[in-house]
């Protein structure tokens, strides 16, 4: 779980110059537009190698990096 | 003699609708009433700072209720409002302050850390933070600021992608605001009992649009972030949302099946409209719209920011013309007109130009680019066409026998795309800031999906890691600037001067890598 979060962190970091806490609101971090985020999902899909049904792209799945997390660990089991 | 400023609009609708909701987001609502008070006491706590009238303030707020109120108290205080966009990165909001001398700032503590990079080479002297707001607003509670404004006076600048590498600032008088949100609530035919869904960013002209055709037909505007377009399709159901206005992005995104599920037996009952503008919608996207929403009116809208709005197609004419841009809307009037000044027969190609009530004041700080893009009306006798100032757009289009105008390209090599206009240069001064980049193209293409992808095409010093690339672009600039793809070739063709031979380079690209 540390592991897939820190990833995740790593490439906000990356990507956009910015921390995020691993419970902080990505959608009112203000960081991060809706394109910002079809790349982060294209990020996840590939890292982890998981694919995503349209159901899973649900704001309540991706509200911040704990949660992706959890979604993520839940989609490779 | 109301309605001549913004604020007025909201005075009328605040008499006649005080319990109404105007604005709402999420479990948060707002009546006109209290929209109304809170912004007269906001003015009167921003005129106590002591800056004079006129004044640019600077908003780095989310899309919000306090955004909004905080554009009304700028308002009402006599000031201008300029909105920051927060995914700018710091040497664009920098510019952004700079460029209008912005001494006053209304920003979200979210954004202190950043800010205070930020701040110090500017001429900042007073940050209003937004947990701020609501004690000014109490304290001044009942208070009113002084106008002292004329319909012609500025009301914001909204910031765009300029040809120069950073943002340009489009000045808007209050006039253009409410003729604008006059002209488009006629065509839309927008009641009070309508409720639009905010979708799109203030800062963007049809965004700000909205926003101002919601105070003048005091109906209900629902603010909303896109994120996913399952959201957005749950939402227009749950908010009963009547009025949707929308960008081509987010319909490639409605219509992706990887991204979104959409159930062919779903109805949108409450939806009256929707609207589309900020690039042109490919055919099929605009049959797939029919199909979703059988029952709602389909606008295609045309414009940019220095003519605010332009044209719009008709629900009317949307299946049988699904291409075209339409004809001009109300109050406003376009040409077609060609190389030598003279309107286009029908069929020909050329530069789109726009007169009457929504042309903007020209561009802030940036003299000798307003007089390229605001010039002399040309349909007037040539001893007055100093008379009256029409917009030349950039655009191509042609028209065809019965008036209808078909986009077809831009005169520069500007590129639109989700609703921003990006300038090559921009991108390529982005990329010439790797240091394993040697010459940098950048142009945009047409992808399959409604998108228009910005492609760079690059030559290195030496190695180069693409990947690397993508990334330096992210850190630097924005997402709406960042390529969407990036291709290495060996070199560029050069002209007889040695210098880049553009059209040679874009055209062998497109053949060495099909597309």
């Amino acid at each position: 779980m540390q592991q897939v979060i820190q990833t995740l962190g790593e490439y906000i970091k990356e990507q956009y110059n910015a921390q995020l806490d691993k419970q902080e609101n990505i959608f009112n971090s203000g960081i991060i537009d809706s394109l910002g985020f079809v790349n982060l999902i294209g990020f996840i899909s590939e890292a982890f190698e998981i694919e995503f049904e349209p159901e899973d792209l649900i704001e309540d799945n991706f509200f911040s990096l704990e949660r992706m997390a959890q979604v993520i660990l839940q989609k490779k089991e | 003699m109301k309605p001549f400023l913004v604020q007025h609009l909201l005075d009328l609708t605040s008499d006649q609708y005080p319990a109404k909701v105007a604005v709402k987001h999420g479990k948060d609502a707002i009546t006109f009433e209290q929209l109304y008070t809170k912004s007269c006491a906001l003015a009167y706590g921003l005129q106590k700072f002591g800056i004079g009238k006129g004044e640019r303030v600077g908003i780095l707020l989310d899309k919000s209720i306090p955004q909004i109120i905080s554009m009304l108290g700028v308002l009402r205080a006599d000031f201008i409002f300029v909105l920051i966009n927060s995914i700018l990165k710091e040497n664009q909001i920098r510019h952004i302050l700079n460029d209008c001398s912005i001494k006053l700032i209304i920003a979200s503590e979210k954004y202190s850390a950043r800010f205070q990079n930020i701040l110090k080479d500017t001429e900042v002297e007073i940050v209003v933070w937004e947990s701020e707001l609501d004690g000014i607003t109490d304290t001044y509670a009942g208070k009113n600021a002084q106008n002292m404004r004329t319909s012609e006076d500025i009301g914001s600048i909204i910031y765009t992608s300029g040809s120069t590498g950073l943002p340009k600032g489009i000045v808007i008088a209050h006039r253009n605001l409410i003729e604008g949100a006059r002209i488009v609530s006629h065509y839309l035919s927008i009641t009070t009992t309508e409720r639009i869904l905010g979708l799109l960013p203030f800062n963007f002209d049809y965004g700000l649009n909205q926003l101002i055709s919601t105070l003048y037909k005091g109906c209900t505007i629902v603010l909303f972030k896109f994120f996913m377009p399952n959201s957005l399709l749950n939402i227009l159901i749950d908010e009963k949302i009547t009025g949707l206005p929308a960008i081509p992005t987010i319909w490639s995104a409605v219509f992706n099946p990887q991204l979104c599920k959409i159930d062919p037996a779903q109805q949108y009952p409450a939806l009256r409209y929707i609207s589309n503008t900020g690039g042109k919608l490919p055919v099929g996207i605009v049959k797939k719209i029919r199909q979703v929403f059988p029952t709602t009116q389909l606008f295609l809208m045309y414009g940019l920011t220095e003519a605010f709005r332009s044209t719009y197609l008709g629900p009317g004419e949307v299946d049988g013309r699904p291409d075209s841009i339409g004809k001009a809307i109300p109050n406003v009037w376009v040409e077609v007109i060609n190389k030598n000044g003279k309107i286009c027969e029908a069929g020909e190609v050329g530069e789109l130009i726009h007169g009457g009530a929504c042309v903007t004041k020209g561009y802030w700080n940036n003299p000798e680019m307003t007089a390229r893009v605001f010039r002399p009306n040309p349909m007037l006798p040539k001893e007055n066409q100093f008379l009256d100032r029409v917009v030349y757009s950039g655009d191509l289009v042609k028209k065809d026998r019965e008036g209808f105008l078909y986009y077809v390209g831009r005169k520069d090599a500007m590129i639109k795309k989700e609703g921003y206009r990006v300038s090559p240069t921009e991108v390529e001064e982005l990329l010439m800031g790797h240091q394993d980049v040697f010459e940098v193209v950048a142009c945009g293409m047409e992808s399959e999906t409604a998108k228009n992808e910005i492609v760079a095409l690059v030559t290195a010093k030496g190695e180069i890691d693409v990947e690397e690339l993508y990334k330096f672009c992210r850190q630097k600039a924005p997402e709406y600037l960042v390529p969407d793809r990036i291709l290495v070739l060996d070199q560029f063709a050069k002209t007889e001067t040695g210098k880049i031979d553009r059209p040679r380079v874009i055209k062998e690209a497109h053949a060495k890598f099909d597309c």
